[in-house]
Formats: structure tokens, sequence, C-alpha cells
């Protein structure tokens, strides 16, 4: 039997093919990019979708911060790097993205932050609610993240029941990395001046009923990346890969391909 | 995995009503449009090779999937609190579909004793011509089931409420033994149906119904479901490799490592239906969804009709015993209450004073119940099991589950409650006349 590979899910497409990295958001796992990695794999890209510790199968110890996490990444990186790297995070992930490309952790050559706000402030009752029980936090969290459309009435997903789905996969991370991830995004802070400096190309997507991180924030850090460009989904809140699947392949593909 | 909190966005009838359902783009049509095709139209070439090759969801044929089947499978998924569904042509095939997606030639099975006769022709008899063996064993009797898990063990199957004998499984005990064993448990919860328990919040791992029981409601649709809660580990054991290994039917795909916790519906779906082809139609899903808009009120009925009717059968003097979960003398009466607080359905077993002879007269007698073999319809059905639904038991075989030969099954119906009773008398005093 092939052994489980619980830090991170790597396809080599070819020697040298452009790698896609892929981070995911708090409280999620590398399974949650299932909707674009295989796709992009057959696209000609090589694709590495990473498990934070402590998120999904890896069993090791969660981090505390946004900079700890971008160094695990990198070091992971280090060992796929192409010569053309394209960086994906979401929510917490896009900050990871944010923080591995201001530390020049990995040489990167386009970043898209999906569902991303600056700063990505945590309300206190939802961190003290994550400290004290993970699992209610994640039904607070589901049920913000969800627009009623698609809480109710259908995923796009072939006989998927979306938040109890999400619910799923965001209880298999063990119990404390829901709130280190939350307080880690809480803490970030670069200063405005450092991220000017970021001249990466990103492309910023969001979800027009995303209450996790709102539209208005995510405006906010498009206008302080100076080579950025923001993409807008109705009807999506902060699941925009799930809940959006084929908007968002468009807008990525589309990105990438120019 | 740690159990999860469940969500609790949308209440049952709610659920029922609207979950799953997209309104259609082009009308805006208020039911469920029938998508009566085999097939659907690619937007170019590599939509239709990524589509195939697993890379992007979408539709290809209706043997795999169907925008109908898709919105009923997401709402049975919601009202079991699931994390997917898969709709099959029949409850069997719901079960068919499950074990061999997840055994292979040599494995094992341990099953309740306490099922339909179809479920054990197909575990008993059918699987073990492919090489699967299946031991039967007393459910609630946890010291048989320990006893008989082997190392190829890999899957537990019980019914909620056992058919006919309506014995009452121990859902919270019996996970305790298959998780440590790491063995998923498979619940049929056709009886019950999702509005009176659901098996997930308990500790089972996978739930299986015949639809054409309570979910239709109207006797006029075969169909089944299986239902995932996401909860099993399969990448905790060496066992479960047609998840964790690669497929080569999908250029090396590994399920678990790409699909996460939905790895077993998305094999079950790429290679089940598409190689066994057991699919539910459309317009069975259509039908079936109709039932499931109705599903709590209708429900609420059956119940409060089979508590009043199981409580009559035991005040008269013609009948020898009977048997329903909400009667003090049943055995699992005390669990029935706390797995099925609002009532523990509508199947009444029961038998009368002159055995086969008499139990075949009452049921010739009936005139407003039909003599039919289904559960589960609106309207009221009886049968005698011994002679028919588990006639293929031997007289051992029936002795040890408790089919005997004086047992008369009841589904209660949603009929007014006095026609039932008045049906119920006048074949009683013509029975024994």
């Amino acid at each position: 039997m092939g052994k489980i590979n619980n830090k991170y899910n790597y396809k080599k497409f070819k020697q040298n093919s452009p790698l896609m990295i892929f981070i995911h958001g708090a409280g999620c796992d590398q399974t949650f990019w299932s909707l674009l990695n295989r796709y992009y794999f057959f696209r000609g890209f090589s694709t590495l979708a990473i498990n934070l510790p402590g998120h999904g199968d890896s069993n090791e110890k969660g981090l505390a911060t946004i900079d700890d996490m971008a160094k695990y990444v990198g070091n992971i990186v280090k060992k796929y790097a192409s010569r053309k790297n394209i960086l994906v995070g979401h929510s917490m992930g896009s900050l990871v993205c944010l923080s591995a490309l201001l530390k020049k952790l990995f040489e990167v050559n386009k970043v898209i932050l999906i569902g991303v706000a600056f700063p990505m402030v945590v309300s206190s009752s939802l961190l003290s609610l994550s400290k004290k029980n993970s699992k209610d936090a994640i039904i607070n969290m589901i049920n913000w993240s969800l627009p009623s459309e698609s809480k109710l009435r259908g995923s796009h997903l072939i006989g998927t029941n979306l938040p109890n789905f999400i619910n799923t996969l965001m209880n298999k991370t063990s119990d404390n990395n829901l709130f280190n991830d939350l307080n880690a995004c809480n803490r970030y802070f670069i200063a405005e001046s450092e991220l000017n400096n970021i001249d990466t190309s990103c492309l910023i997507i969001s979800g027009k009923q995303d209450i996790m991180t709102p539209l208005k924030s995510s405006y906010n850090l498009s206008k302080l990346l100076k080579n950025s460009n923001i993409e807008t989904i109705d009807n999506c809140g902060h699941f925009h890969i799930h809940e959006k699947s084929g908007e968002v392949r468009k807008l990525i593909s589309k990105y990438i391909e120019n | 995995m740690k159990k999860k909190n469940n969500l609790k966005l949308f209440n049952f009838n709610t659920l029922s009503l609207h979950s799953g359902q997209s309104l259609d783009s082009d009308y805006s049509s208020r039911a469920l449009p029938i998508y009566q095709t085999t097939s659907y139209v690619f937007k170019n070439a590599s939509e239709a090779s990524s589509v195939f090759n697993l890379e992007q969801d979408g539709h290809i044929y209706s043997r795999i999937s169907n925008p109908t089947v898709s919105a009923l499978e997401e709402r049975l998924a919601a009202l079991e609190k699931g994390i997917g569904a898969i709709c099959t042509s029949s409850g069997q095939a719901a079960l068919h579909l499950t074990i061999a997606t997840l055994l292979n030639a040599g494995d094992h099975i341990i099953s309740s004793n306490r099922i339909y006769g179809g479920s054990r022709n197909l575990l008993g008899l059918t699987l073990k011509r492919f090489g699967i063996n299946t031991t039967f064993v007393d459910p609630n009797n946890l010291n048989e089931i320990k006893k008989n898990i082997r190392k190829n063990t890999k899957l537990f199957f019980a019914e909620t409420l056992g058919n006919p004998g309506l014995e009452v499984l121990d859902i919270e005990k019996v996970s305790k033994i298959t998780s440590e064993a790491k063995i998923p448990f498979l619940v049929d919860n056709t009886i019950p149906t999702p509005y009176l328990c659901n098996p997930f919040d308990y500790g089972a791992n996978l739930v299986m119904h015949s639809t054409t029981k309570f979910i239709g409601g109207h006797g006029i649709a075969i169909g089944g479901v299986v239902i995932d809660s996401g909860s099993f580990d399969w990448s905790k054991t060496k066992k479960f490799r047609n998840l964790t290994e690669p497929y080569v039917g999908y250029h090396n795909l590994n399920f678990h490592e790409e699909f996460g916790p939905g790895a077993f519906l998305s094999r079950a779906r790429a290679e089940g239906l598409r190689d066994f082809g057991a699919s539910l139609s459309p317009q069975n899903a259509f039908y079936i969804m109709l039932g499931v808009e109705t599903l709590g009120p209708r429900m609420m009925k059956h119940v409060s009709n089979a508590e009043y009717v199981a409580s009559f059968l035991s005040g008269k003097d013609e009948v020898n015993w009977v048997k329903h979960p909400s009667l003090k003398s049943h055995k699992g009466h005390k669990l029935a209450f706390k797995l099925m607080p609002k009532g523990a359905g509508s199947i009444i077993s029961f038998g009368l004073k002159g055995g086969k002879a008499t139990a075949v007269k009452f049921i010739e007698n009936l005139k407003l119940m039909s003599h039919l073999a289904n559960i589960g319809d609106a309207k009221s059905l009886v049968i005698h099991p011994s002679s028919t639904t588990h006639s293929q038991l031997n007289k051992n075989e029936l002795k040890k589950v408790g089919i005997t030969e004086d047992l008369i099954r009841l589904s209660i119906g949603i009929e007014d409650l006095d026609d039932l009773i008045k049906d119920i008398n006048n074949a009683l005093l013509k029975a024994f006349k």
C-alpha cells in the first residue's frame, strides 16, 4: 500500500512545468482544493496542495503565526519549486501568501488571493468561542460564510450538501488549531508601506456576499498592492471554490493565461 | 475523526421542501424540473475531457448523475445531516453500491440477523458467489458482534428498526465497537426515516434507505439512497485501499488524498454508478421528491395512527402478542424513546391466536388495508412475512430471528384512524367466525 502523505498532495506534471501552490484557510486542509488542483494538473501544471501542520491528516503541532506558516510552506515549496511558481491562497492562506512574498521565501510569479481581507480582523466573540468550543465556532463560521442560496438551495456540486461537507472538513482539524489560525489572522499586521513594495502580479477574488472577508476590505488590499486586480463573484459567500467553482476556475485561468 | 456538532441552519420541514433545489435559470420553475435526458451537451472539447476525468464537476450521462436526481440527493443528505448522497434504482442497489465500493473478494461483513429478507439474500447468498462472506449476529448482543470481527471485516450492517421484528438497534453502543475496530457502520434507516431518527447523531457512518417506502410514501416509484456522514477516516487503517490507493481507472487518482471526506461518494459514483449502472431515473427522482416534501407531516400521522392501532390490538382477546416500540411491553421501548422521541415508526407485528391459518383468514378479510409486499405507503398495508418476504429462510433461521408462522406485519398508513380500526375489527370477527 502506498503511504498516505499527510503533509501535502504533490502532483508532478513534467520537469519544469509551472507549479501551482495551494494554501488553505483557517480550519481547512489540502482537500479544500480538490476542485482546482486536479483541474490544473491536467492543464500542464504541477500542483502542490499543502496541509498546514495540525490540519486534516497532519499530526504535527499547529503554528501560531502567519509568518511561521509561510516558513513552513516555503520549506516544502523549495523541494518542488519550478521556474514559474503561482501561489494560491484562501482566506488565512492568502495572508500566508503575502507573508511568503514579503519575506521572499521563494520565487513567485503570480499570486491569487481568494477571500482576503486586510487587516483580517477576527471578532473577539469568534476568537473566544474558537478557544472554548471549536465545533460551535465552525458552525458560526459556516453560518456567516454562506449566503442563504448556498446554505439551502443547492451547491452545484453533484449530490453534495455544502454546509455539512464544510462542517465535516473543518472538524478534521485538531481542536486548538482553529483558535491558533483565527488568532494568527487577527494578529497579522503588515505596514501599508511594505504592501506597497510588493510588485508581484496579484489577482484578488471576492464573493459579493462574503461576510467573513467583506468586499470592502478586499478592495482596501487591492489598492495597496500596486500590481493587483480584483474580480468579484455574484451570489457568493466565503467558500468561493465550492459555491461557484466554475466562475473561480474561469477567473484563475484567464489570469494565469494572460 | 472527532464528532462534529450539527448545523441547524434550517429545520426539518423547511429542508424537506427547499434543500438542494436551485431555481432553474431559464424559467424559474417553482417545482423541481424533470431533466428527462440521457446526456448533456459539452461547451467544448476541453470541458468534455475535464468532466470525464473528474477534474471538475458536471453532468455527463444520467447513469452517473442527473440534475433532478442530484437535487434529491442533496435534499436527502440535508435531512440525514450527511455530506452528500447517491440515489440508486432501489434500496437493494444502495446496499450493493456501498458494499461494491468498499469491499473486494475475500472481505467480510458482519450483519444484523434482523433485517429485510432481500438484504439477507444479497448478503448471505448472492455476495458469497463473489467471495464476500457475511456473519449474521443478534445486533443487540454486543459480545457476539465483537467476537465475530475479523481482520478482513470491512462493514457492519443493521437496520434501525428490524424488519419485521421491530428490534431497536442500539446505534450508540454498536458504533463504539465499530469505531474502535475501524469498521464503517452502515444503518438502514428506512422504517424511521430521518424525520424520526438520524443515525449519524449516534455514531453511524453511512445511512441507506429504500426511498420506495416512507420517503416516497406513494408506492409509485422504486428507489434507494446511500448517504455519507463523512465521519469515517478511511486512511486510519490499511483496509480501505479502494479509497486510499491510486486507482488506475482515473489515472492513479487517490480518492482519499484528493477528495478527503468526499472519497467514498466520489468513488461510489465514479466507479459504482459508472460500472454497475443501478442509477435512479429522473422521473422516479421527481416522484420521490414529491414524497420528501411532505415527509414530516405524513410521519406524524403514520406514528399517531400506528401507536393507537398497536394499543388497540394489545387489548383484543383474539391477539396473542403485539410488537411496536411504543408499547411498554416492547423490549426496546426505552431505547426507542431515546433514539426516536417523536415515535418509532408505523410498522406493527402481531400474532393471532390460531396461528398461520387464522392469520391468513384475517389478512384476506381486510378491506381497507392492501395485501402486498411493501411498507411505508400512505395507504395501510399488510403481509404474512414467513410465507412471503422472508420465505427464503429455513425454519431454524426463521425461529432464530423471531419470525413466527403467526406473525402478521402491518404498515399503518395515514387514513382516518376510525376507518382503520373498523377494518381491523371486521377482519378479526371474520377470522374467528
